[in-house]
């Protein structure tokens, strides 16, 4: 498995509230947090995915209701399960271990990991939504039941948000835990601000702000009567990388240096991270090439389903050369380099297809090139791709330059504009 | 003079099992005594046969056999004669001869040729280990010049020379054994000499490759491609150690070999990357590349070669999403 595969299971072991590291509630709960816990607490539910056949729950998460006719909101990954297998699960919302109803899917939002839900209209207490227009270091309190372990408040900062436009989070300063996907963050007047959502590292997490759920429950129900879920779930994220893909043809383009090429920085610096290494020539070490390289990548994966993450992009330059290798034994491990390609997520085959490739040698930055352009179709979602492009450039025995690019959840027309914005500024310099 | 020679072929292949040769001008054959040749055949009756001069040529009779006597596989003579000429194929029972004259043809004698040399410097016990322990080092160099470690004497390129000579013991095991079975003789020796030189051979081809599939941008030509030459490779080394042990090998033969050949390879393909009949998930294509080569003719701008292969790749990939 290729590193970026490795990366996306170890951000969705993070970022599901399924698996995280155990922090300890450390916060020392302050008198809001007590008022909000008595207050609002009635409102917070555990969310239960119930395989029907064994009749136990699969999945827990945490949901909360927001209005008197049986509204509830949780996240998207909480019930996912349930839009892939309608047949095989069922969704219950629980109270201190006590079934309290059944739910149905009734809107979602697959880009912003969000879900609403129907049960039947009841006088229980309902929560209201806010604003999430705060300030850095603002008190936030999320809550939610994490571990099956009983409805819990912790306290946190609002830490600004990260994203592309339409598309962020918010980044908060609080230990989540899973179990709590979906639970509501409030302010301290009490108002809903967000809903958890990930983890990203210790005291690190994000929530959805809560604009995106007043939409849902504004356009999204009545957009959505279809209940043609899978139809719904693929325009959502080719929405969103549409958004993305603008953003980034957009934007400026800066160029730097890198061996022999000026190569993109950041496409988008608010979205895209570039990180970079080398590794001189040492035969001691049984390196026979010097090396380097600069990758960059989107954040923010989509959870599809608990077999893939999708949108993810990303591209890496890397640089080879030898003084140890003839150039014979150089091109094998050159050639070896550009056999491997990147930026696909894992998938198994029940979602993708295989890979089709075209390959031919090509013109760029005034140089000749062997190319290898790669596509697989979702099985679930047929407007959806994951595409592979690597590049190779010739002619020189004892140096070479490897392009490889990727992008998940994608169409042809975005593939295009994404790759003419990389691959169309890159200059050879000598 | 009359001079009868009556050959006994073997059940199946080439050759003269045994040869009888009469001061007279006739012959009996069958399973009783009291014949000229005595047959061990279940299937020829006591008193089979005669054969005899008959001026040019030759006259069988059939003596009221059980079984009948067959003249080259076709006409079968029961309680009756026939002229035949000589050279001809008579078959009785599960029994093969051939009835042939004195001033039947020979072919002109063969030089004693490179091959019998070739065969002598083979059959030496100094010239077969000698290439086995030069191919197998060669092995070893090109195991690690793949992945040079600090030293050369390491647990990989010992694995490879030990990995090397076992094939090499393999083949010349199973060939011999082959060999055995039919010759009653193994010529192991021979065997393995073809094979290290046959190694030897495909270990230059190996390091020419990157140069040959540079150009290939088709993944199946490529798979193809990879797999012709060694197809080429182990045939000809069947052939090879046939054509050394014994004389005649004709072209159905070699079909034959092929074939053995051709199951080899697809045991060794069906464990690669080029044939997988279960998913992988991950994108292959052919990443040939070598030095000093250059595109044929001037590459397509990369802009032309997204627009050109785009719509033909979601093209295919509907397809085979929609089987």
């Amino acid at each position: 498995m290729r590193s970026f595969s490795r990366a996306i299971i170890i951000i969705c072991s993070f970022s599901l509230l399924i698996l995280s590291p155990i922090a300890d509630i450390a916060w020392g709960l302050t008198e809001t947090a007590q008022k909000i816990y008595k207050r609002h607490s009635d409102s917070v539910y555990q969310i239960q995915i119930i395989d029907i056949s064994s009749d136990e729950k699969s999945v827990i998460g945490s949901g909360f209701r927001i209005s008197k006719n049986g509204l509830f909101a949780t996240n998207y990954h909480v019930i996912s399960d349930v839009v892939d297998t309608p047949e095989r699960y069922r969704i219950e919302f629980h109270k201190d271990n006590e079934k309290k109803g059944e739910l149905s899917i009734l809107a979602l939002d697959v880009a912003h990991d969000l879900a609403l839900l129907k049960g039947e209209s009841s006088s229980d207490p309902v929560l209201t939504l806010g604003s999430s227009n705060r300030l850095k270091g603002d008190r936030v309190y999320p809550m939610g039941n994490p571990y099956d372990l009983g409805m819990t408040i912790i306290e946190g900062t609002f830490n600004g948000r990260v994203g592309i436009g339409s598309y962020q989070q918010i980044l908060l300063s609080a230990p989540l835990n899973p179990g709590m996907s979906g639970g509501p963050a409030f302010s301290s007047s009490g108002k809903v601000i967000g809903i958890n959502v990930s983890v990203g590292g210790n005291d690190l997490s994000y929530l959805v702000p809560v604009e995106y759920l007043k939409k849902l429950v504004k356009e999204g129900i009545k957009k959505q009567k279809s209940q043609e879920w899978r139809k719904i779930i693929q325009d959502q994220i080719l929405e969103r990388q549409a958004h993305s893909i603008r953003a980034i043809v957009k934007a400026d383009l800066s160029l730097e240096k890198f061996s022999s090429l000026r190569v993109p920085d950041s496409l988008l610096p608010s979205g895209i991270k570039c990180w970079g290494s080398s590794e001189p020539e040492n035969l001691k070490e049984n390196q026979y090439y010097s090396f380097g390289r600069k990758w960059c990548q989107s954040e923010g994966d989509i959870y599809l389903s608990s077999g893939l993450f999708t949108g993810s992009y990303g591209y890496s330059f890397v640089w080879m050369e030898s003084e140890s290798l003839n150039a014979l034994e150089f091109y094998k491990k050159y050639a070896n380099k550009f056999s491997k390609s990147k930026f696909y997520p894992y998938a198994t085959e029940k979602e993708v297809t295989e890979f089709r490739c075209e390959n031919n040698f090509v013109k760029l930055a005034n140089r000749d090139w062997k190319a290898a352009y790669c596509v697989r179709q979702y099985k679930k979602y047929p407007k959806l791709h994951d595409v592979v492009v690597s590049l190779a450039v010739l002619g020189e025995p004892k140096r070479g330059h490897v392009i490889r690019t990727g992008l998940a959840g994608i169409d042809e027309n975005l593939t295009k504009l994404f790759l003419k914005k990389l691959l169309g500024g890159i200059q050879w310099i000598d | 003079m009359d001079r009868l020679i009556i050959e006994l072929l073997p059940a199946h292949g080439h050759g003269v099992e045994r040869r009888y040769v009469f001061d007279k001008g006739s012959a009996t054959i069958g399973r009783s005594y009291a014949n000229d040749i005595i047959l061990d055949d279940p299937f020829v009756s006591p008193t089979h046969l005669s054969v005899s001069r008959n001026g040019t040529g030759l006259y069988v009779k059939d003596l009221a056999s059980e079984n009948g006597t067959q003249i080259n596989g076709e006409t079968t003579l029961r309680d009756q004669g026939a002229r035949i000429a000589s050279g001809e194929e008579i078959c009785i029972g599960k029994t093969k001869l051939k009835f042939v004259l004195p001033e039947h043809p020979v072919e002109p004698a063969r030089r004693l040729g490179s091959l019998v040399v070739l065969r002598q410097f083979l059959d030496r016990s100094s010239v077969a280990i000698g290439l086995s322990l030069l191919a197998a080092a060669l092995t070893a160099w090109l195991v690690y010049v793949a992945g040079p470690g600090e030293k050369f004497w390491d647990s990989e390129t010992l694995s490879a020379i030990v990995g090397y000579l076992a094939i090499a013991g393999f083949y010349a095991g199973i060939v011999g054994l082959i060999c055995y079975v039919k010759l009653h003789r193994a010529y192991f020796k021979r065997h393995l000499a073809v094979f290290n030189i046959g190694m030897l051979v495909s270990f230059v081809y190996s390091s020419g490759e990157p140069f040959l599939m540079f150009w290939i941008s088709s993944g199946g030509i490529l798979a193809v491609a990879k797999y012709f030459p060694t197809l080429v490779f182990m045939t000809a080394m069947f052939w090879a150690s046939a054509r050394l042990t014994k004389d005649l090998v004709k072209w159905a033969d070699l079909a034959k070999l092929t074939s053995i050949a051709l199951l080899f390879i697809l045991l060794s393909a069906w464990g690669s990357q080029d044939f997988r009949f279960e998913f992988s998930g991950n994108p292959s294509y052919p990443a040939n590349l070598a030095p000093y080569l250059e595109p044929m003719s001037e590459p397509e701008p990369f802009t032309d070669f997204l627009e050109k292969s785009g719509p033909k790749l979601y093209k295919t990939i509907e397809k085979t999403a929609a089987r």
